[in-house]
């Protein structure tokens, strides 16, 4: 299998050509090769591994007001062709429904490559190195507390793409990332626990330290196993609460993120992903205390959702979506940005692969840090709950009503953190969440994670981050 | 110019299988697969993107010494360097103590044929689409989103076991939303092997009713409630059921049926399996991964766990047979079933005082999958139930569960059943409106 993807990067501009020639009022050709290699460990037995060369082009055509998409994974002038015409036909064939024509936002041109460096290529990483980390890492969080099952699952991928569009962008870039996925199953006396554990970023082999990354692991295992032997039971009535950077990045992507896409707002993903409690008429008021500060950024070095052009050939940049408790900014493609006359594009489409469309999606989202270093968030602080790090989550399709249950949690009193709680429960509105923050620490985490969205699926890498932040005034939830 | 370049696709398997032999592996499966899939999208009563997704490949798994490694090809001419890489890589992976090797001999299949009116269909999916949407409106619904998939695809098998198969399938899958305002929708979907079937215009009208029989909605209670749910929020929860009776998932910690085969995890009234051998049925497949025939194989038997989902190995382990459930990796169910009662809608919701009725969910999580502990998210259409009749509709609610209470708690099982497979039910599920009783609903404290 080949070492590094070599793209027919014409043929992707012949695309856009032929397209043109045909009709098309706009068209973009996203051409994507990876190198991809993964293994499965289930309680420490090798149970398979993979590897691979995946490769292809999609074709996306505007034509009366119609959308077309094709895609291919034979990489020839001929197939490309039929793709092409397809496009062109099914964008044809559509406009006699679209009752609002689609249109793309005006966008600079640019020409453009980048890749991130690697110390050792992904791709030249040994299967024999590969098992033995995983081993390593399995091993490890078996001596760390009795753990009665577990699954473990490495990816890697080197990601090459040329997008190539009637705008006469050009832009070329080479992404490698590398994720481990576990789900040890922790049992003590009748008592069972799981954590599921990710961790993922955008670079090369030299992020796969077994020692450290074992580590890391090792401590959220002993932690799950703390809470669930130890564990009190959770306080009622109205309490204050401090949140982890992990429970605070799964908030502000879930209940912050996915709410501010502008295709759930605009209503075109009410079948799938859902619609957004948020409004276009919402911009610029009030959702949350002065201390919350929202943002999604693509461009952070080694990020698990690293990129610097999106997947319509926009640049990234920060998008600031809540500003001091003020609605902010919505992330936006070129669609959104032009149905909601935004007059460009903030550069949030992403597509998981070149047979996927680029719709609007977060990358790196995280609260903003504050001022408060973790003894000061403590302060005052007579009875409370610190939730670190949570199990089971969700939130409803509009992004209003969200739930997170603590996987290691304890008691706050005094001031001071004492013993561990079992399983509580954070189960509330979103405003009610943005409100109740009064006080943000300094220090900025991040976790990995994949996001769901789009049919057919698309998982996507991001980073989800934060500070521990403060809340004020919570009544927990009840569990089953 | 190979070999390969020059024989037809359908062919390739056997051939491959043969050469990897030669080369040295002990087990080998290839798999050639084609097909192409379109997709039109809508939203807000208007198409939003029309789609075509065209794939060819081959997948080679390879078994050496218990090692066990896997590669795809996208064009013959790749398939001599594919199988040198894997026989030098192979080399390198350690042994999976748990593999048993592949079936021997060469089983006959259940034929199944795509059905040739589904490929050619473009224009035609428009009129599909243009009526869906026309039909919610008529019911009364404002805005109207949905999907609309086409697809034919066909898949060749070898295995160095000694099977040679061979299937394509069709399918014409709908899915509607309709909103008539913020708060109220209702959502409908149906999956096809052809024409003939598809019905877009009743699935948009039963969206569109669900949409304003649920508008002004109140906000629910929290509390325990005997629930109706419909096969679209059940077959949700039959999916996760399904996944658990995966061997697979039993040996990760995955499932929260572990240790309890001839024990009882459902009220006598719930009969589960899987099948997936009619092929008028979406979803259907005449064999499984490792070639064996897929079959019917009960899982829970008036309410008793019979057995889990097999491949050979770890049949071998529970000292079974393959259940024909092969996936890629683990065990995987193809379509699960629960078997129908005899009671109407109508009758279950007359058997409850107070509780609801709930017609669609979303993103069902789980605290703990070996114990069952979850929560989802009911969405579309909720309505109170209060002596025997629908009462008002209502929002913002969560079922806070355990999956064994969920199962042990089924009441009654209507008999109307309904193959549901969409965005939140992964693998199709056939089952109709189920009563529990006594579930747990929470809902956000401020």
């Amino acid at each position: 299998m080949p070492d590094e993807i070599i793209l027919d990067r014409d043929l992707a501009i012949q695309a856009v050509d032929m397209a043109l020639d045909m009709g098309a009022e706009y068209a973009e050709a996203r051409m994507e090769g990876a190198i991809t290699n993964g293994l499965l460990l289930k309680n420490g037995n090798p149970e398979i591994a993979g590897f691979g060369t995946n490769s292809g082009m999609c074709v996306r055509v505007l034509m009366h007001g119609g959308m077309g998409f094709a895609s291919t994974d034979i990489l020839n002038k001929e197939k490309v062709r039929d793709r092409v015409e397809t496009a062109v036909r099914m964008a044809k064939a559509s406009s006699r429904l679209v009752k609002d024509r689609i249109a793309l936002s005006d966008e600079p041109t640019h020409t453009a490559d980048y890749a991130i460096p690697q110390k050792r290529k992904l791709a030249d990483v040994g299967l024999d190195e590969i098992v033995s980390a995983l081993v390593h890492i399995d091993k490890a969080i078996v001596e760390t507390a009795p753990v009665v099952n577990r699954y473990m699952h490495l990816s890697m991928e080197e990601r090459t793409k040329f997008f190539a569009s009637s705008d006469d962008s050009r832009i070329g870039s080479v992404i490698p990332r590398i994720a481990i996925f576990t789900i040890p199953t922790i049992k003590d006396g009748d008592r069972f626990a799981q954590a599921m554990l990710q961790r993922g970023v955008s670079m090369g082999w030299e992020y796969m330290d077994p020692a450290k990354r074992a580590e890391e692991l090792c401590h959220e295992v002993a932690m799950t196993h703390r809470n669930m032997k130890e564990g009190v039971k959770a306080p009622s009535g109205r309490i204050d609460m401090v949140l982890g950077p992990e429970v605070v990045g799964i908030a502000a992507h879930e209940s912050c993120g996915h709410p501010y896409e502008a295709d759930r707002i605009s209503g075109r993903e009410a079948a799938q992903a859902g619609e957004s409690f948020v409004k276009a008429g919402m911009m610029g008021t009030r959702i949350g205390s002065d201390a919350a500060t929202v943002i999604d950024d693509p461009t952070l070095e080694n990020s698990y959702g690293f990129y610097l052009y999106d997947d319509e050939g926009v640049k990234a940049r920060p998008k600031v979506l809540i500003k001091n408790g003020i609605i902010n900014e919505f992330l936006h493609n070129r669609e959104t940005s032009a149905s909601m006359d935004m007059g460009a594009s903030n550069g949030g489409a992403r597509a998981n692969n070149y047979d996927r469309e680029a719709i609007v999606r977060m990358s790196n989202t995280f609260v903003a840090p504050g001022d408060h270093s973790d003894g000061e968030l403590l302060e005052g602080i007579k009875l409370g709950v610190y939730m670190k790090s949570f199990m089971e989550w969700n939130i409803d399709d509009k992004r209003y009503n969200q739930r997170y249950i603590g996987r290691e949690a304890y008691l706050i009193e005094n001031g001071r953190v004492t013993a561990p709680v079992r399983a509580p429960i954070l189960e509330l509105t979103t405003p009610a969440f943005w409100s109740a923050i009064d006080a943000v620490g300094k220090k900025l985490e991040f976790a990995a994670a994949t996001c769901g969205k789009g049919e057919p699926s698309q998982g996507i890498p991001v980073y989800t981050g934060g500070p521990h932040i403060r809340l004020r005034g919570i009544t927990l939830g009840v569990g089953k | 110019m190979t070999a390969w370049t020059k024989m037809r696709a359908a062919d390739i398997p056997e051939s491959v299988v043969r050469k990897a032999l030669d080369m040295g592996a002990d087990d080998v499966i290839c798999t050639a697969a084609a097909g192409e899939t379109k997709q039109i999208r809508f939203a807000n009563n208007s198409v939003t993107a029309s789609k075509s997704y065209s794939s060819t490949g081959f997948g080679i798994y390879l078994a050496k010494d218990k090692r066990i490694l896997s590669t795809d090809v996208t064009l013959p001419a790749e398939i001599d360097r594919a199988l040198d890489e894997l026989l030098k890589r192979i080399k390198m992976m350690e042994p999976n103590e748990d593999y048993a090797g592949l079936p021997s001999g060469k089983p006959k299949y259940r034929k199944q044929a795509a059905d040739p009116a589904v490929a050619p269909l473009v224009e035609e999916l428009y009129d599909h689409v243009n009526a869906a949407i026309a039909s919610a409106l008529e019911a009364g619904a404002s805005r109207i989103a949905g999907v609309l998939y086409s697809g034919t695809h066909t898949l060749n098998r070898a295995t160095s076991g000694g099977a040679i198969g061979t299937y394509s399938a069709s399918s014409l899958e709908l899915s509607v939303r309709a909103m008539s305002d913020s708060e109220s929708s209702g959502h409908m979907v149906q999956s096809a092997t052809g024409p003939k079937s598809f019905e877009p215009e009743r699935v948009g009208r039963v969206a569109g009713e669900l949409a304003i029989e649920s508008r002004n909605p109140e906000m629910g209670k929290e509390g325990k409630f005997d629930v109706v749910f419909s096969p679209m929020i059940f077959a949700n929860i039959l999916n996760h059921v399904g996944g658990s009776c995966s061997a697979g998932a039993v040996d990760a910690g995955m499932s929260f049926l572990g240790d309890m085969v001839g024990k009882k995890v459902a009220s006598g009234g719930f009969t589960f399996y899987d099948d997936a051998t009619d092929p008028a049925l979406f979803g259907s497949v005449p064999f499984d991964e490792e070639g064996v025939p897929t079959g019917r194989t009960c899982l829970i038997e008036k309410g008793i766990l019979k057995g889990y989902l097999h491949n050979t190995s770890t049949a071998k382990r529970y000292s079974t047979e393959s259940t024909g459930n092969a996936g890629l990796v683990f065990p995987r169910a193809w379509t699960v079933h629960l078997e129908p009662g005899s009671k109407d809608r109508d009758k279950l919701i007359s058997q409850v005082d107070r509780g609801y009725y709930m017609t669609n969910t979303w993103y069902t999580r789980f605290q703990n999958h070996l114990t069952g502990d979850f929560s989802t998210i009911p969405r579309d259409a909720i309505f109170r139930i209060e002596k025997g009749r629908l009462a008002g509709p209502v929002k913002d609610i969560r079922i806070s569960e355990s999956m064994l209470s969920i199962l042990k708690n089924v009441k009654s099982i209507g008999n109307d059943p309904m193959l549901v497979h969409w965005w939140e039910v992964e693998d199709p599920v056939v089952t109709p409106h189920v009563l529990v009783a006594d579930v747990n609903i929470t809902r956000s404290t401020q």
